[in-house]
């Protein structure tokens, strides 16, 4: 324990008074001041030889009247501080019973609401995996989805210019459509007034048909009676040449039939010689078969007599009669090789009329096939058709005449009916209605071609919409929206679930706050104990007695009169 | 027994023959060629009459 003490400086203005002393230092001298801190001398002291002025210091520890009371204030607090420290720790200690078990009680709350909030969680965790499950499940169609909204952007930007497109080449195929009508007016104009001039040329064409007619017609006989004319004369003519070539004909047999007759003729002739000549081959040859036979039986005869001479042993006349009987044998046999040659003779002359024979029956066939009388009357028989036909050309051809000048009477009729027509002539508006109508038929072309490329386009869009349609029904198939809704759900629960586990913690807050709570109301009463007894112990070793034992300085000061500096 | 008259008339019978076969053999000479020249010229005609026969 400090006193609040205080150390002043007394200075005391000593010095010496005489006569001589001035007058400053006469009211001055003694003159004694006090001064807190050692401020210094009041005032310079001058420096006077007569008065031998100078400072006398002295310090002293004292303590003020204020403080003094203070100090005797305290130690009656002090006491009664230690007395309410007591009282204080006192009630501490049952503060600090009771909020241990509100502590202890909260804590079990807490705890068991923590169980509860936990199992909230785990639950509210499972409901969030279900609807982060989901929800992927929902972004992968959303993606689809996306790719498909593009698609269908895509083909939605295809199939609209497409119809831009359509609808641009359908305008210009309607433009062309309206001009095609307009020429076809035209057309249709020119084809009136040619229509007319038409009707005028069909009338003047009736009486042009009709003098035809009549000029054909009579033309026509005309043609036939000179056809007929014409077909009696050729057939007059052909009658003559039928009859000319039945005379030549005949002619020509009479020649063949003169020709086989001399063949014939010469083929009975070497016959017959032949046929002599065979007679007398085969004469010849008669004779030298009997030649033969004869020279044969003589060499028989020899034979025997060398047979019959040798059996009686005259070898000599044997030898002489068998060389005899050779010489008969070779007679016999070449008369026989000269029968033999007159026979073949005769019989190459035999054939030779034989075959001469057989030509001069073919002969007689030709000849006889080639007889010239039935030519001869077919020839006259038709020159007299040929004649009778002249006759009736003769009377068609006058026919003829007649009707030729009926048909150039009907001709002159129909000229002059042709001027009219000619003067009539629709040709050059039917023209220009063609011409027109070309026109017209262009322009629907262009139009068809115009519109064709609208049906394109058309299509296009068409292709562009269907390729739209599929690419929506996958974007339809794809809808995330029930995912999101599940994963919504899903995430609902977890947060009804979170919620709850929050309320479980709130309450378990609550309760580890009122367990805190309890905890620092204990530890604030365990502190407040501990203060009260720093207090105590603190007050227990302030000591303010000594510090009555200093002088008051109000007194002092009273006492030796100083002034403050 | 042979008798001469045998032998002769053979020989009379048989020179008889040859005489008249010598002489058959001359006219044979000149019969043979003209038998075949008449025969091949009757041949050669008809063969040519043939070939003048109208068909």
């Amino acid at each position: 324990m400090t006193c609040p003490l205080t150390r002043i400086t007394i200075m005391t203005h000593a010095g010496c008074l005489g006569p001589n002393s001035c007058q400053w230092c006469m009211d001055n001298i003694d003159t004694v001041y006090y001064s807190e801190d050692d401020l210094g001398e009041p005032y310079m002291l001058p420096g006077h030889d007569n008065c031998s002025c100078q400072w006398e210091k002295y310090e002293v520890t004292g303590i003020y009247q204020a403080d003094y009371e203070e100090i005797l204030r305290l130690i009656e607090e002090n006491e009664i501080a230690k007395a309410e420290c007591e009282v204080i720790i006192d009630a501490q200690l049952i503060i600090m019973t009771e909020q241990l078990a509100i502590a202890e009680a909260a804590t079990a709350d807490a705890a068991a609401y923590e169980a509860s909030a936990d199992a909230h969680y785990a639950e509210a965790a499972d409901w969030l995996a279900q609807s982060e499950a989901a929800y992927a499940t929902a972004e992968e169609m959303a993606a689809i989805q996306d790719e498909q909204q593009a698609i269908m952007d895509e083909q939605l930007a295809i199939a609209a210019q497409a119809v831009a497109d359509a609808e641009e080449n359908q305008s210009l195929a309607d433009a062309a459509y309206e001009e095609a009508e307009d020429w076809l007016a035209q057309s249709e104009a020119a084809y009136a007034t040619a229509e007319d001039m038409a009707a005028i040329q069909d009338e003047q064409q009736a009486i042009m048909v009709e003098q035809l007619a009549i000029a054909e017609a009579a033309t026509a006989d005309a043609a036939e009676y000179e056809a007929s004319a014409d077909a009696h004369y050729a057939e007059a003519a052909d009658w003559l040449a039928q009859a000319e070539a039945a005379y030549d004909e005949a002619v020509a047999c009479e020649a063949t039939q003169a020709e086989m007759q001399d063949l014939m003729d010469e083929f009975l002739a070497i016959a017959d010689e032949a046929n002599a000549e065979a007679d007398e081959a085969y004469s010849l040859a008669e004779e030298y078969l009997a030649d033969a036979e004869e020279w044969y039986n003589l060499g028989v005869e020899w034979e025997d007599l060398g047979d019959e001479a040798y059996d009686l042993g005259d070898y000599e006349l044997a030898d002489e009669c068998y060389e005899e009987a050779q010489t008969c044998y070779a007679n016999s046999i070449d008369c026989s090789d000269q029968a033999e040659y007159y026979t073949q003779l005769g019989d190459e002359a035999e054939q030779i009329a034989y075959d001469a024979m057989v030509e001069y029956e073919a002969a007689e066939a030709i000849y006889l096939e080639n007889d010239p009388a039935p030519y001869y009357d077919d020839a006259q028989t038709y020159l007299d058709y040929s004649n009778a036909a002249i006759d009736e050309g003769d009377a068609d051809a006058a026919l003829a005449v007649e009707a030729t000048q009926a048909a150039n009477d009907a001709l002159d009729a129909f000229d002059a009916a042709e001027a009219i027509y000619l003067a009539n002539d629709p040709a050059p508006f039917y023209a220009d209605a063609q011409t027109y109508l070309d026109n017209s038929n262009a322009a629907i072309d262009a139009g068809d071609a115009y519109a064709a490329l609208a049906s394109d386009y058309n299509q296009a869009a068409n292709d562009a919409l269907d390729a739209y349609d599929a690419a929506e029904a996958i974007y339809l198939a794809n809808d995330p929206a029930p995912f999101y809704a599940d994963a919504q759900t899903y995430l609902d629960n977890s947060n009804t679930a979170i919620d709850a586990g929050d309320a479980d913690a709130a309450l378990a807050a609550e309760a580890t706050q009122a367990a805190n709570d309890a905890l620092d109301a204990y530890d604030a009463a365990e502190a407040e104990i501990e203060n009260q007894i720093d207090i105590l112990t603190t007050l227990s070793q302030v000591d303010y007695s000594e510090c009555l034992d200093y002088p008051i300085i109000e007194d002092l000061i009273a006492e030796c009169g100083a002034q403050q500096i | 027994m042979i008798t001469k008259k045998q032998i002769d008339d053979l020989k009379i019978r048989s020179d008889s023959c040859m005489i008249r076969m010598e002489a058959q053999k001359k006219k044979n000479a000149a019969c043979r060629s003209r038998h075949a020249d008449i025969i091949k010229g009757i041949k050669d005609r008809l063969e040519k009459k043939k070939k003048e026969k109208p068909s």
